[in-house]
């Protein structure tokens, strides 16, 4: 029998032997992700919300910069701006991190940097924050207290996880400032002159996050980087696809570019949530009925292989304090609301994603 | 369980043109009509009263009813400085903390809505009657020394000190006057904009209430934590009359 290359190939390179038998999704990963010690940080699009409770609960620090002040614990806030390390909210694009890291270290200073709406001074990188600025000194002050928390988590981060979740972003041609949602749909007007559509490619996405980690090395050289993909399909696009068409576009885009960028790049791993969740082998229980949604089931299996293909010491972790999952991200609404807090109706409370809103 | 009710008492003639009432900021009020036996105001006292309200209401037809609400909703939470300190932007900088965490006034603005909901019902079932309504604002807080001179006569304010392990008469530091003015002017802006919105008449308290500092006058302060003595009540019915007088005084 003639010898070839797949004759050396181990048994998890063949589908029949490492998915259509014996499927373990730990096999996935094939370098160490987390270790015990680590001071993690995470930023992403809702899905990446969702490992919080599991580092806090594997006995690891997770990095939280910016808080809501515990003087007003029945004061929630929406949209994510608790889920993460500080209040950024979620953050889709490779675009929309990199400047959030320029923004906040004070290299990048969008022409527009905030919406005057009613009485309030809305952040158009954070449009659903809660409790907006009411003054342009107030949003100044607040401005520079967030941007200060983002350095300091990007500083004290040991490893920073970044979850790609879209490639879709509306821009400002004038200086390309990248917003987190369409113009209009949390806060803020459309303004077809000034906000344009755009889909990032490989390339823009390489290039975008390769600058990222060259300038997050600035403020801290030794931070490990993970990137992973959000198995979470598109709720609209933009283009003229069908939001199936278009999910897989942005889906190919942001895992062609995080292995070019793991590849390439000392200390960036990438972790295959997206394949073990969208993988042909995922079970029908990994999805909701609207099969966007993905389930607790899905995220415990992630978890469960990010955990193993980690170096953690997981036996004298207490876990009380530790977030309950399924918390991330949630909103209730206050019993009176005004002002924009109304606009911004129980759909957006409850809304996990801004994303989401471009449905409402 | 029994309950015992307070009550219901009307302090002053009963015909009496303007009606004040409202949470314990009002004893002020009673004090200076019972003092100066004064016929122009009467006010209305024991608000824990459960038919309190269906009182004023009904003993206010046809006259000037004014609401004096609450106005310690700060204080009961924030007397004692937090832990951990915050600030807001309108606090003068000179007397505030940058370390501090800076929260939002919108945050603080939307704590306090909720305890002004009730005023805003009250304030359209007087309408709908044959009343003129006025909210007047609350005292404002009282300096440093004041209050911590005043605190051991305070029973809910040395359990509160308890509660957070002061014992033997200690208690935690007291908030810094910038950081309490800062939020009494935040709940009267809310509670101007309830009038407003409500089509109701806010009255402000008087700067001459005030020292330098922007702290309740000694003169004008009782003896506790919190409220102001009849004094100020004084000044403030002599600034409803003249607002009674003014022809455009819903403008």
């Amino acid at each position: 029998m003639a010898s070839h290359p797949y004759g050396k190939q181990p048994r998890k390179s063949f589908w029949s032997r490492a998915v259509a038998n014996e499927w373990n999704p730990k096999e996935l990963v094939t370098s160490s992700m987390l270790r015990s010690g680590d001071r993690v940080v995470s930023a992403g699009s809702c899905f990446a919300s969702n490992m919080v409770p599991y580092i806090e609960e594997w006995g690891l620090t997770y990095v939280r910069t910016e808080e809501p002040h515990p003087a007003f614990p029945e004061m929630d806030e929406n949209l994510g701006y608790r889920s993460f390390s500080a209040a950024y909210g979620n953050i889709y694009t490779a675009r929309q991190l990199l400047q959030l890291l320029r923004r906040a270290t004070r290299s990048f200073a969008p022409l527009v940097d905030r919406w005057h709406v009613e009485e309030f001074v809305v952040d158009p990188f954070r449009p659903g924050l809660r409790y907006p600025a009411r003054s342009d000194e107030e949003f100044n002050f607040l401005q520079q207290q967030h941007f200060d928390a983002v350095v300091k988590a990007f500083q004290t981060a040991t490893v920073l996880v970044f979850t790609l979740g879209l490639t879709e972003a509306w821009v400002d041609p004038r200086d390309g400032s990248t917003f987190p949602s369409c113009p209009g749909t949390v806060a803020g007007e459309f303004d077809p002159l000034v906000h344009h559509f755009a889909n990032f490619s490989v390339d823009d996405t390489v290039d975008d996050l390769h600058a990222f980690i060259r300038e997050l090395r600035e403020v801290n050289a030794n931070v490990r980087i993970i990137l992973t993909v959000s198995p979470v399909p598109l709720v609209a696009t933009a283009t003229d696809n069908h939001v199936l068409v278009a999910t897989t576009y942005s889906k190919s885009v942001l895992r062609v570019a995080a292995d070019t960028v793991a590849s390439a790049e000392a200390s960036v791993s990438y972790f295959p949530a997206y394949e073990i969740v969208t993988g042909p082998q995922a079970t029908v229980d990994f999805f909701e009925k609207d099969r966007r949604s993905v389930t607790k089931a899905a995220v415990e299996v992630v978890m469960d292989a990010l955990k193993e293909s980690s170096a953690i010491d997981t036996e004298s972790i207490d876990v009380a304090g530790s977030w309950p999952r399924g918390q991330a991200a949630k909103g209730v609404l206050p019993t009176e609301t005004a002002g924009l807090q109304a606009r911004l109706s129980s759909a957006v409370a409850e809304a996990e994603c801004d994303e989401a809103l471009l449905e409402s | 369980m029994e309950i015992d009710t307070p009550s219901l008492v009307i302090t002053g003639s009963v015909r009496a043109p303007v009606l004040i009432a409202g949470h314990s900021n009002v004893n002020c009020f009673a004090e200076s009509v019972l003092v100066d036996a004064r016929d122009d105001f009467k006010v209305a006292r024991s608000v824990l009263n459960g038919g309190y309200w269906d009182f004023v209401l009904d003993q206010s037809v046809g006259s000037v009813l004014v609401f004096v609400w609450n106005g310690n909703q700060f204080n009961s939470r924030f007397l004692f400085r937090p832990d951990p300190d915050f600030r807001l932007w309108r606090e003068t900088p000179e007397t505030t903390p940058r370390s501090s965490v800076l929260v939002p006034e919108e945050l603080v603005r939307a704590w306090v809505r909720p305890s002004l909901a009730r005023l805003r019902f009250l304030i359209r079932s007087a309408l709908e009657g044959d009343r003129r309504v006025v909210i007047l604002g609350t005292p404002p807080p009282k300096s440093e020394e004041w209050v911590a001179a005043a605190l051991p006569r305070e029973t809910v304010f040395v359990e509160k000190a308890k509660e957070l392990g002061f014992v033997g008469g200690s208690h935690p530091p007291i908030s810094r006057l910038s950081f309490r003015l800062a939020l009494w002017e935040i709940l009267q802006e809310e509670m101007h904009r309830v009038a407003w919105e409500s089509g109701a008449r806010f009255l402000a308290v008087s700067e001459e209430a005030r020292d330098r500092s922007g702290a309740l006058r000694p003169e004008m302060c009782s003896l506790d934590v919190t409220h102001a003595n009849a004094q100020y009540a004084r000044m403030m019915m002599t600034k409803i009359l003249t607002v009674l007088v003014d022809e455009d005084w819903h403008g």
